[in-house]
């Protein structure tokens, strides 16, 4: 996949709520419903996709003392 | 309206609608001679999507409405009324097919001009034609409005009102249609055709942001945050263009919230957000790679990235947006995660992490929480809260340095642990003196010994997780005391040990109970040397209570020590919250697929435990609550009045903390 389809993909990913809601159901038949054509290696790019980051913001160290 | 039985009545209607108003007599007399009556029951179709247009509608009695399928779902274009007439939109173009479907919601009485009698009209009055081709125009730029751009979530009213503010534009290619700098008083919508948004750099060059096309609008940021153009927009084909003005879209804003909260998302996911300066980082090796920690110094908090994160938060730099990020991410990782990367960056600005141009933006998009929602936060406000004494880090590290230093070195740490070992055996070795002890806890004299004592031992607590922070160089923060769900507390805040590895996290957890077992040692070889003196009894009470403290404080159920250690050992920060949110989230589905649990054992076991001990310290809460209240007021009151009391005292308590134990679910 080049660098200007992922351009591509992601202007009508940023302008489209619904774009968004159907590439996060099935990514794949999305993204071939707008004619890119995937190659073996692209379609698993499009399934490696992690979307469960897990960077978050640290809660407080408060060394509580139960008294 | 009137019954359009008679001939009449059939004029009037005609001359309700505007497009026929300006008709000679004649014509609509003749008009009204053809129109062919018909009832439809409610839930009936009249006109189908797609079927090609044969005549129009004029409605004499009851509702009808407009619907059309965008993707899976039905959209309402609009409801109508008596007196309003559709399908002429397919009448105007020869084998034009209907748009949309109109559907009876009531019993509905209509009369049908057929197409030969409408388009002969037309012919003869230029002027009907006119208005009927803006009519047409105007629908069919209230369709597209509907169906395929951000103000589709405008009521049918607010649309319409839309609809008539809207200007057309045409654009030939390579047209500019906006240029960066210029100051902003309209944005744009594609109705037809593609656009490229382009950026000129400091040193001239240009950049291309990103191509739009139908449906999608532009132009509006310098609008909403008051700036002038921050990228040139400019026609790739010819394009048909509806302009907003900024007082039309502010208006339309203004009407709903919801459309507010797509526009903002819409600015959000454009943005270039950018790293709040002063923002410290430290990298730290886990079992699971090296995972970064961001500390922001004014706020006091840390904010953990993966390998992933902390990529994305390196090209957080005012000159990236959502779109070369995710280029950028895909070349490195080779993986498309708009998602992640939008969710991680919005993460980091609500931590105040990195910041957006959009704090600009005032549109009063607060979160709407329903009422037990606000309920159950304001319960976790009763439940959990802290006094701060602040800026206390100057102070400490001054006492540790002058006086505390040596706890810190190795002869000194040799001899604390063997009074701590000694002290423990001497305990155990002591028993029944320490039940001799415990029967005379009602004496008045003891407890004149013991609280000092007990105060000394928080102090000693605290103190201990204060200095072993120094001795690793990091930041105390905080002190103060507070509430804890059950019962009172005192803290240091150590959160600066974020940015250090797994086990100096887990001494630091460790030096406050600790420090209990030292002082219950000392107390318990104080109690053995003196055991003929009449106030060793308090010395094996204070020991026997610092090491109950030391049990209950090692509880990894609640945020008390000895879950940090849990935590730090696990490398699994935010557990508690990660653990019941999952319960509350994914446990009612895993029960009824058991192949979800996979993976959760973590989340399984530690959420259910900590789920259960507290639903087990809110009934043991909430009983000794009521004889609380009943001993303290029975000596004033009648008895019912002390037991209703009593009684409210109990229930008021039991629904405070099922209801911050619902919050913890549902991470309110």
């Amino acid at each position: 996949m080049s660098r200007q389809i992922i351009g591509l993909l992601m202007d009508r990913w940023i302008n489209d709520p619904e774009f968004r809601k159907q590439l996060k159901k099935d990514s794949i038949a999305t993204v071939t419903s707008m004619g890119v054509k995937l190659e073996e290696e692209e379609l698993t790019v499009l399934k490696k996709i992690d979307w469960s980051l897990s960077d978050e913001e640290l809660q407080k160290r408060v060394s509580n003392f139960f008294s | 309206m009137p019954h359009a039985s008679n001939f009449e009545s059939r004029i009037l209607l005609l001359l309700g609608v505007p497009a026929f108003r300006d008709l000679p007599v004649a014509t609509l007399r003749e008009v009204a001679s053809q129109l062919l009556p018909a009832t439809f029951q409610p839930e009936a179709l009249i006109i189908r999507e797609g079927d090609v247009g044969d005549r129009l509608y004029l409605i004499e009695h009851g509702h009808a409405e407009v619907i059309t399928q965008s993707g899976s779902d039905t959209v309402v274009l609009a409801t109508l009324a008596p007196g309003e007439i559709f399908g002429q939109m397919a009448l105007l173009f020869p084998g034009a097919k209907r748009s949309a479907t109109v559907k009876a919601s009531t019993t509905l009485r209509v009369l049908a001009l057929e197409i030969h009698v409408f388009t002969d009209l037309l012919n003869r009055h230029p002027q009907t034609k006119a208005i009927f081709s803006e009519m047409v125009k105007r629908l069919a730029t209230y369709n597209f409005l509907k169906l395929a751009s951000p103000f589709g979530a405008l009521d049918l009213d607010n649309l319409q009102a839309l609809t008539a503010k809207l200007q057309t534009k045409s654009v030939a290619t390579g047209v500019v249609i906006l240029r960066q700098g210029e100051p902003g008083d309209a944005c744009y919508l594609i109705q037809q055709g593609r656009v490229e948004v382009v950026e000129r750099g400091k040193s001239g060059e240009e950049k291309s942001l990103a191509q739009l096309g139908p449906g999608c609008l532009f132009g509006e940021a310098a609008l909403l945050t008051d700036t002038p153009r921050s990228a040139t927009v400019r026609a790739l084909e010819p394009c048909e263009l509806l302009a907003l003005s900024r007082i039309d879209l502010l208006a339309a804003l203004g009407s709903n919230q919801k459309l507010g909260s797509q526009l903002l998302e819409i600015l959000q996911l454009r943005d270039r957000p950018y790293q709040r300066p002063g923002i410290v980082v430290c990298h730290r090796q886990t079992h699971e790679g090296v995972f970064t920690i961001l500390k922001n110094p004014q706020q006091g908090t840390y904010y953990q990235l993966s390998p992933e994160g902390w990529f994305i938060w390196q090209q957080l730099d005012g000159e990236h947006n959502l779109r070369d990020l995710a280029i950028s991410y895909f070349e490195q990782f080779k993986a498309f995660a708009p998602y992640a990367i939008a969710a991680t960056i919005g993460k980091l600005v609500t931590a105040g992490f990195a910041r957006s141009r959009l704090s600009k933006v005032r549109m009063g998009r607060e979160q709407s929480l329903s009422w037990w929602q606000r309920f159950a936060q304001f319960s976790r406000g009763v439940l959990v809260w802290r006094l701060l004494l602040q800026n206390v880090d100057g102070p400490l590290s001054r006492l540790y340095h002058r006086r505390f230093r040596w706890v810190y070195t190795w002869p000194s740490q040799i001899f604390l642990g063997m009074v701590t070992l000694l002290g423990g055996i001497t305990f155990f070795q002591q028993v029944p003196s320490v039940k001799i002890a415990l029967t005379h806890m009602r004496v008045p004299a003891v407890w004149v010994l013991l609280i000092p004592m007990i105060l000394f031992a928080v102090l000693v607590h605290e103190a201990g997780h204060a200095f072993t922070t120094k001795a690793f160089g990091r930041e105390v923060r905080s002190v103060g005391l507070g509430w804890y769900w059950f019962g009172p507390i005192f803290f240091v805040d150590t959160s600066d040990m974020w940015l250090e590895k797994k086990w100096p996290r887990v001494a630091v957890s460790l030096s406050g109970v600790y420090a209990n077992l030292v002082l219950a040692g000392i107390a318990s070889l104080i109690g053995w040397c003196f055991h003929d003196s009449s106030w060793v009894d308090v010395c094996w009470i204070f020991a026997l209570g610092s090491y109950v403290a030391v049990l209950v404080n090692l509880n990894p159920l609640m945020e008390y020590d000895g879950y940090y250690v849990l935590m730090d050992l696990l490398e699994r920060p935010n557990l508690r919250r990660h653990c019941l949110s999952w319960l509350g989230r994914e446990f009612p589905k895993a029960i009824r697929n058991p192949a979800l649990l996979k993976n959760h054992g973590l989340e399984l076991f530690f959420g259910l435990g900590s789920l259960l001990y507290v639903i087990f310290m809110i009934l043991q809460s909430v009983v000794m609550y009521h004889v609380f209240v009943s001993d303290l007021i029975h000596p004033y009151l009648p008895h019912f009045l002390t037991a209703s009391l009593a009684w409210l005292v109990a229930g008021v308590t039991f629904l405070f903390c099922m209801l911050g134990v619902v919050g913890d679910l549902r991470e309110t």
